[in-house]
């Protein structure tokens, strides 16, 4: 039972992360390997802001406004570059992994690459009785603020005329732009979107272990590859229950393997999808053969 | 992958105490280390190789006239650029060694003698480091080494050096199986698992223990030559394991493991990890409600591992192999000389620079000479050297015999811990 | 034959002609249309067959190698068979995820010796080996880019539907080009193992990755020759340049690669960057008139 929680805590992390790189696969076609160091970024941005101060809400806006705003100006500059241009999709990997690269470097260098304590006055702290479980009560926390979150954004999707339009922008951006949908707006709804989410998650791992590095992201990077491929590319609930079903299967691995077995269950995961069902859950078939 | 890299980054950084001094992972330099525990074939052959081809270079080359105004050579390969965690302990280690020369040749031990230093940077990289070894010995002619940062570098460029027949000083490296390298190479650093492995059983015992639980990063030679060490000295002790878990450098998330050793019932709970993440450890045992005594690593005391972790680390125990509240040796005077002269904190790569410069110079007078063959029998029939670690020295197998100091987290603090310590939780 | 270099800069250049090895294991595959990131993992397979063989077995060190490009050359065939069926990102993300348990795997099983890595591996590969072992590499580069073979590699890479149309077996090509990859890293792995005398599984990260596909993107992908100078070039300037092993390195690098995608997305020697190069040049008097 707690052991279920611990996996669906974490899993809801993988599924925020998911859904970030699900929603830009799926508008843009593009796999952003800077995703890590959105997140890392949302996080140090939240730090700053708690060091100064700023209460806890506050201080996690300020995260998601960093994160996002990274992921725009990524978005408005390198990317919108390479596809006025037409550069194939290895272009697109290739010039993410460089980006990434930078960012990671730039923030080792600005906190010569130290641990910053990361202070959790303001979060939910101790644990709490449920079903006669000590269940912490900062990963229940972290379980209701993803699934609303997630919950938010499938309504957003589908019930507003900027989440219909990010569809509409996905199926094809040319009939898009006949219907008078602007998609280098959309691109940035979806780049904004998906910063936020990465920050949220950042800002969980960082009161999780109170604190924050350079490298904080980085494990979470091919963990939120594995979320898609699970969930299928560009599917959103595909994002959650892959995410969901990752966190869980990390978890029990841990309890009836090893926890060193656990270390490989994500990339197992990819590999296993790819050679059964590249489609993933929730996939389309159509974009996975050649 | 990324994850892989910088794991040693932030584990290296972090970890002050422990075996910094053989943790790489960071740099993209590889690791090497002899298994500690389990006997694998590697060692063999490791030492088969090296010593046999120590034995005939070594009095080949002499090109030490003794007993006149002579300039004895030292090269200093150390890790003095690279990444940021890692150039800081080169750096300590040098400006360390440069200490030590200044105080030795303020004392006129040498007479006529001067020793001079060659430092050269192998930028945390076994490449950089074979290279660098290479052009020390042909193209500065060195009479001897004293340095290295991390292991890895060591068991690249080392026998490079044991090949060549000079004397070998290993003065950051921490890990098993160093001085197996060659006859002729020493080491300042005791090696981290037996240190853990010699204290740990009295240790339980203190605490009433009958059973434990392990907790280590399992993606770093340090750590896991630590675990290995540590289970089996345990063991050996007749406490029952009853549950090992392991964590990567780049995890965030621990409450699945610490789950299971909660669940396992055991009496103490034994981490070996880095400081960059103890407090995420700790938060998250105290979380779930797991407060059975802890017996951690060295580097837990660091003031940001205890400003992250609040009182979650209250009454942790480890041990360290050097510690500035070790009263015996030349450790009162190092600790203030780094203070007024460096302007620093003493920590353990001052410590490794300070007694690696010191043992060689101490060697260099007892021999004589600067003859390779002079200085290695020095180096093995000195008795009592006083130094930072305290007096100590060396085995048949050329170990510093440093036993470390026990201490304790209390309200915040590090104190020595022994048998009668009490502490409140 | 090359013991008349000093052994400080024989070491140097027997690690840069290692390093090419490398960079054309990378390149084949790319000129195929291939984007892989299986390399690293590829090479500590490589490493890892040939350590263990000649340390635990006592075999030859040159069989050991031989056996190394074998073991390589049929896991990238078995993995190659089901993953270059699907769209080329999938390569890319399977490939990251294969290396990665490679590299785990071995650093969590018994007999690699784990984390701590085989140290005292024999060293007998020589310069003169490495020589003849990337000249041969090379001539056989030249001789596929100028054989039928080649052009068809070329013509799957430029568009994979047109060359299917012409009759050329597109899988085929690629399965063949994935094997060949697979066993040049594996090879290279071998070699540097057995000249740096000590392996470990975190040798063999993402950061080796990154490096290579610096050294081919900025040669460019046309031509084998332009990797191979690359990686020469950014040998010569890590010895000089200070900034081999700072933080500042991966800056460096990920700055690199941007920049190229932007500029010349097929390396700064492609004929389409070139020639670009030229209009702008050409332009200039024309305005002028």
């Amino acid at each position: 039972m707690q052991q279920t929680i611990n996996g669906l805590a974490s899993g809801s992390i993988y599924a925020l992360l998911g859904l970030g790189v699900t929603l830009i696969w799926g508008v843009l076609h593009v796999l952003t390997f800077t995703h890590a160091q959105v997140l890392t970024w949302g996080a140090f941005g939240s730090l700053i802001a708690i060091n100064r101060g700023y209460p806890v809400p506050v201080a996690i806006l300020v995260g998601m406004a960093v994160a996002a705003g990274l992921s725009v100006l990524i978005d408005s500059t390198v990317l919108e570059m390479l596809r006025r241009r037409g550069a194939s999709e290895y272009a697109f990997v290739v010039a993410t992994i460089g980006l990434a690269f930078m960012l990671e470097s730039i923030l080792r260098n600005r906190t010569r690459a130290r641990v910053e304590p990361y202070s959790r006055d303001g979060f939910p702290r101790g644990p709490i009785e449920l079903l006669g479980q000590n269940v912490p009560k900062l990963q229940l926390a972290v379980l209701a603020t993803s699934l609303i979150a997630m919950a938010g954004l499938a309504i957003w999707l589908n019930h507003t005329r900027a989440g219909r339009g990010m569809k509409a922008v996905a199926y094809s951006p040319e009939t898009a732009t006949l219907l008078g949908i602007n998609p280098r707006f959309i691109y940035a709804v979806a780049y904004t979107v998906s910063g936020m989410l990465a920050a949220l998650a950042g800002v969980f791992v960082a009161v999780s272990t109170a604190s924050v590095s350079y490298s904080s992201g980085d494990r979470l990077l091919l963990t939120a590859f594995a979320v898609i491929i699970l969930g299928g590319m560009g599917s959103v609930p595909g994002a959650v229950v892959g995410g969901l079903i990752l966190g869980v299967i990390e978890v029990y691995a841990t309890v009836h393997v090893s926890s060193k077995f656990s270390e490989v269950v994500a990339y197992l995961v990819i590999l296993v999808v790819l050679l059964v069902r590249p489609s993933g859950l929730f996939g389309a078939k159509e974009a996975t053969r050649v | 992958m990324i994850a892989r890299r910088v794991v040693g980054a932030l584990a290296a950084l972090m970890l002050v105490t422990t075996a910094c001094g053989s943790d790489d992972d960071s740099s993209s330099s590889s690791a090497d280390d002899e298994n500690p525990a389990a006997s694998e074939p590697v060692e063999e052959s490791a030492e088969a190789d090296d010593t046999a081809s120590t034995a005939d270079g070594a009095s080949a080359d002499s090109d030490a006239e003794p007993s006149e105004a002579t300039v004895v050579r030292v090269g200093v390969p150390l890790d003095l650029s690279g990444p940021a965690a890692i150039s800081n302990i080169g750096l300590s280690e040098l400006s360390a060694m440069e200490l030590a020369l200044e105080e030795v040749t303020a004392s006129g031990m040498l007479g006529e003698t001067t020793i001079e230093m060659i430092p050269i940077d192998t930028k945390g990289d076994k490449q950089e480091a074979v290279a660098g070894v290479l052009k020390l010995i042909e193209q500065d002619d060195v009479d001897a080494i004293v340095g290295f940062t991390l292991t890895p570098s060591f068991l690249a460029a080392g026998p490079q050096a044991v090949e060549a027949g000079l004397p070998v000083i290993a003065v950051g490296v921490a890990a098993p199986g160093i001085t197996e390298v060659g006859d002729n190479v020493f080491r300042i650093i005791p090696q981290v698992s037996s240190l853990y492995a010699a204290n740990d059983a009295m240790i339980a015992e203190t605490l009433g223990a009958t059973s434990a639980a392990y907790l280590y990063t399992s993606d770093s030679e340090t750590t896991v030559g630590i675990h290995e060490a540590r289970l089996a000295a345990l063991e050996d002790a007749g406490i029952e394991t009853k549950s090992v878990q392991s964590n990567t450098t780049a995890d965030t998330d621990f409450r699945a493991q610490l789950t299971e050793i909660q669940n396992s019932g055991a009496d103490i709970m034994v981490i070996s990890g880095f400081p960059g993440q103890f407090a995420g450890q700790f938060l998250q045992a105290e979380e779930i409600g797991l407060d059975i005594p802890v017996l951690s690593t060295d580097g837990s005391g660091r003031n940001e591992v205890l400003d992250q972790a609040g009182s979650a680390m209250q009454c942790v125990i480890y041990t360290a192999s050097w510690a500035a509240q070790n009263e015996t040796g030349r450790n009162p005077h190092f600790v203030e000389a780094v203070q007024t002269e460096l302007d620093d904190e003493a920590d353990l790569y001052y410590a490794a620079g300070y007694d690696g410069m010191w043992m060689f110079s101490t060697a260099l007078a007892d021999a004589g000479s600067a003859d390779p063959d002079a200085i290695v029998e020095a180096l093995n029939n000195i008795t009592d050297f006083e130094g930072a670690f305290g007096v100590y020295e060396y085995d048949d197998n050329r170990e510093p015999d440093i036993s470390g100091i026990n201490l304790q987290i209390q309200d915040n603090e590090v104190i020595p811990w022994t048998p009668d310590t009490q502490c409140e939780r | 034959m090359f013991e008349w270099i000093p052994a400080y800069q024989r070491f140097l250049l027997d690690v840069t002609l290692i390093d090419i090895i490398l960079v054309i294991s990378l390149l084949i595959l790319f000129q195929c249309g291939l984007f892989s990131m299986a390399t690293a993992g590829f090479a500590a397979i490589g490493g890892y067959t040939s350590a263990l063989l000649v340390t635990d077995a006592d075999w030859p060190v040159p069989l050991g190698i031989l056996a190394a490009v074998f073991v390589g050359a049929t896991l990238a065939v078995s993995f190659g068979l089901p993953v270059l069926r699907l769209r080329g990102i999938y390569l890319a993300l399977g490939s990251l995820a294969l290396a990665q348990v490679i590299v785990i795997g071995i650093a969590n099983v018994g007999f690699t010796n784990g984390v701590f890595g085989i140290s005292g591996i024999p060293t007998e590969v020589t310069t003169g080996w490495l020589v003849a072992i990337v000249a041969v590499i090379l001539l056989v580069m030249e001789l596929i880019h100028r054989s039928h073979f080649g052009r068809a590699m070329k013509a799957i890479r430029l568009d994979e539907h047109t060359a299917a149309g012409l009759g050329i077996n597109v899988f085929a090509y690629r399965m063949a080009t994935f094997g060949i990859g697979g066993a040049m890293a594996a090879m290279a792995g071998a070699l540097e193992a057995h000249r740096t005398a000590v392996i470990s599984p975190d040798q063999y990260d993402f950061g080796l990755l990154v490096v290579l596909l610096t050294y081919m993107f900025v040669g460019g992908v046309e031509h084998w020759l332009g990797p191979v100078l690359a990686t020469i070039g950014f040998r010569i300037l890590n010895e000089n340049l200070e900034f081999a092993g700072t933080d500042w390195e991966n800056f460096y690098y990920g700055s690199i690669l941007v920049v190229v995608m932007l500029l010349a997305p097929d390396g700064l020697t492609s004929r389409r960057f070139t020639q670009r190069l030229a209009r702008i040049f050409r332009r200039r008097p024309d305005l002028a008139t």
